[in-house]
């Protein structure tokens, strides 16, 4: 009995799919994996330097937090360029002050647009991303020329340039 | 892992469709045969079997070759992963269609031969899921108590135990 259950047991082997069902399973999972790379290449050449990378994973998670921790880092960012200016450029503190606050402004109101908007389609996500990834590679050059006394000026023109994609920014939730 | 595997699925990690087809081409009968015997239901078994391969395809870059024996281990874990969700949400079905197997024998003797193997695979069928598992791999695959082990994430010792209790049952079932 049981040499003989053995035996039919592996008899049960010769079980096989169906020859065609086999062939189109497998191309159809082949041609599924093209679509997928084709569509992470795209992806990997929009996320071109490693703000936007970070903030294309941003969108994956909820609103909220993709909002919230975008305008923490770019505030951040804008916090240590201030707290790095030298003591005797007070011309240009002042007017830094002034470009932060209107930077804070235009965050906040993008914070506000993002959390309140119940659809976002995808290529406003990509603008989105677009821009916050320019503030945010904006802000990165400003800090570095602002370690420069020299380049003070620049950092700042940095600074609004980063101000500037803001307030696009801005306008392209609002037209949403 | 058999020769050239390590290759194949490397360069099937890095993308390569070729190569996983050439995975598939090995493995899918006997996932196919895995997902049946345990399903029991032909189009159910192509339509898992398909999910199995797509999935391991997406998901190809998280096969760890050092922390799985074999890339079917693998393949059957995601095989069962599939079956167990495929319990849960969906109505269990009957086939009445007898098992067709490709047999030199003449066509009355094949017949016999079905109707017996058709017990066979109905008694399997009654065992309970690690049971299923066991003999399948055991004795349909043959694979070694050791593969078997490791893809279950059992000792050796247990599928040696849970080995006899099944084939007691199939035996009682049979009867």
């Amino acid at each position: 009995m049981n040499e003989n259950l053995l035996k039919n047991l592996k008899e049960l082997n010769k079980i096989q799919p169906d020859q065609k069902y086999a062939e189109r399973s497998r191309n159809l999972i082949l041609s599924s994996r093209v679509d997928l790379a084709s569509k992470k290449t795209e992806e990997q050449e929009y996320a071109g330097n490693k703000y936007r990378n970070i903030l294309t994973g941003f969108w994956h998670v909820p609103k909220f937090i993709t909002a919230t921790a975008t305008i923490a880092v770019i505030i951040l960012i804008v916090f240590s360029i201030f707290s790095y200016l030298p003591g005797n450029e007070t011309q240009f503190i002042a007017e830094a002050n002034e470009v932060n606050a209107s930077i804070q402004i235009k965050l906040d109101e993008v914070e506000y647009y993002l959390n309140n908007k119940t659809i976002i389609t995808s290529s406003t996500i990509e603008n989105l991303n677009s821009l916050l990834g320019e503030a945010a590679k904006e802000l990165s050059d400003a800090k570095e020329l602002s370690n420069d006394p020299e380049k003070i000026g620049e950092s700042l023109e940095k600074i609004k340039a980063a101000q500037e994609t803001l307030l696009q920014t801005n306008s392209l939730l609002q037209e949403q | 892992m058999l020769d050239g595997e390590y290759k194949l699925i490397e360069d099937a990690i890095k993308g390569e469709a070729s190569a996983f087809g050439l995975l598939y081409d090995r493995y899918q009968p006997r996932i196919y045969r895995f997902i049946y015997l345990k399903v029991s239901h032909r189009e159910e078994a192509e339509d898992l079997t398909h999910q199995v391969f797509l999935n391991a395809w997406e998901k190809i870059q998280n096969f760890k070759i050092r922390e799985l024996n074999s890339f079917s281990g693998w393949l059957y874990q995601i095989a069962r992963n599939k079956i167990i969700d495929h319990y849960r949400t969906k109505k269990i079905s009957i086939n009445i269609e007898l098992i067709q197997i490709s047999d030199n024998s003449s066509k009355e003797d094949g017949f016999d031969k079905n109707i017996e193997l058709e017990k066979i695979r109905k008694a399997i069928a009654k065992l309970n899921p690690i049971e299923q598992d066991v003999i399948i791999m055991r004795f349909i695959e043959e694979l070694s108590p050791k593969e078997v082990a490791s893809i279950l994430n059992k000792s050796e010792v247990s599928i040696r135990l849970i080995q006899h209790r099944a084939l007691k049952n199939l035996k009682k079932t049979l009867v």
